[in-house]
């Protein structure tokens, strides 16, 4: 017989080509090892992945226990009562701003006067001399330039718009802005 | 002593008004919101619009603390 040999095999499936192939003894044996092998192999992953499957159980547990805690009727109301007073704080506190600057706006009139506010209103900005002589302008944005140069000023957070704008105003008419 | 002095913070908390004031609580207001804040302010005179430059306190003023602007 040769080492190698195929032949055609007409099935209902289809018809195919069948080799086969002389083993020799050493690797009848090899493989036989190696099979042997892979199944040792299968059979510790799989005591591995049951060790796993148990400790995983275990800690679902305890996180089952703890998160029951966190649904306990106390918790869900605290939690229902602390969201309600962030949304009524938030609400306070935007309230707060808009009367705040409102407050500001109108401050901000009685303050630069009324040709200043309506020139700073209808036209966007507002034309000032500076302590070192220079021409200013500064927008409702409160966005101060030079001539053509914008001058980068930091707007504090919560300051009101109309608030900024008199501090700016005011630092650059007393020659106090420094940067930083 | 007349309650009668104003004080416009206009300060990180947004824009405060605090009225009839006597002239030594309007100082410690000042010196309470300098301190507390740590930030430089401009006292002026809403009337005149000037900067003070000494805080001399009167009854019947109305003071406003101006932030002083930082360039960036």
């Amino acid at each position: 017989m040769n080492e190698e040999s195929r032949r055609l095999e007409v099935t209902p499936e289809g018809v195919f080509i069948v080799g086969s192939r002389k083993i020799s003894l050493s690797s009848l044996k090899a493989r036989k090892t190696r099979l042997e092998s892979q199944i040792l192999r299968l059979h510790r992953e799989q005591i591995q992945l049951k060790s796993q499957i148990e400790a995983n159980n275990k800690k679902i547990g305890e996180l089952e226990l703890e998160l029951a805690t966190f649904n306990s009727p106390e918790v869900l109301a605290w939690i229902e009562r602390r969201e309600r007073q962030i949304v009524e704080a938030r609400e306070r506190r935007r309230e707060e701003r808009k009367e705040a600057n409102q407050r500001a706006r109108v401050f901000l009139r009685e303050y630069i006067g009324e040709e200043p506010y309506a020139k700073l209103r209808n036209k966007g900005f507002l034309e000032f001399k500076g302590s070192d002589g220079r021409n200013y302008r500064i927008n409702s944005k409160g966005q101060l330039y030079c001539g053509s140069s914008r001058i980068c000023v930091i707007h504090p957070r919560n300051l009101p718009l109309p608030d900024f704008v008199i501090s700016v105003l005011t630092t650059v008419k007393e020659g106090q802005l420094v940067r930083r | 002593m007349i309650e009668t002095t104003t004080v416009f913070v206009l300060g990180r908390k947004g824009h405060e008004e605090f009225r009839n004031l006597t002239p030594e609580e309007a100082e410690t207001l000042i010196n309470e919101v300098e301190s507390a804040e740590g930030k430089r302010y401009f006292i002026a005179d809403k009337k005149t619009q000037t900067v003070l430059k000494e805080l001399k306190l009167q009854d019947d003023q109305e003071l406003v603390m101006i932030p002083v602007a930082g360039g960036g």
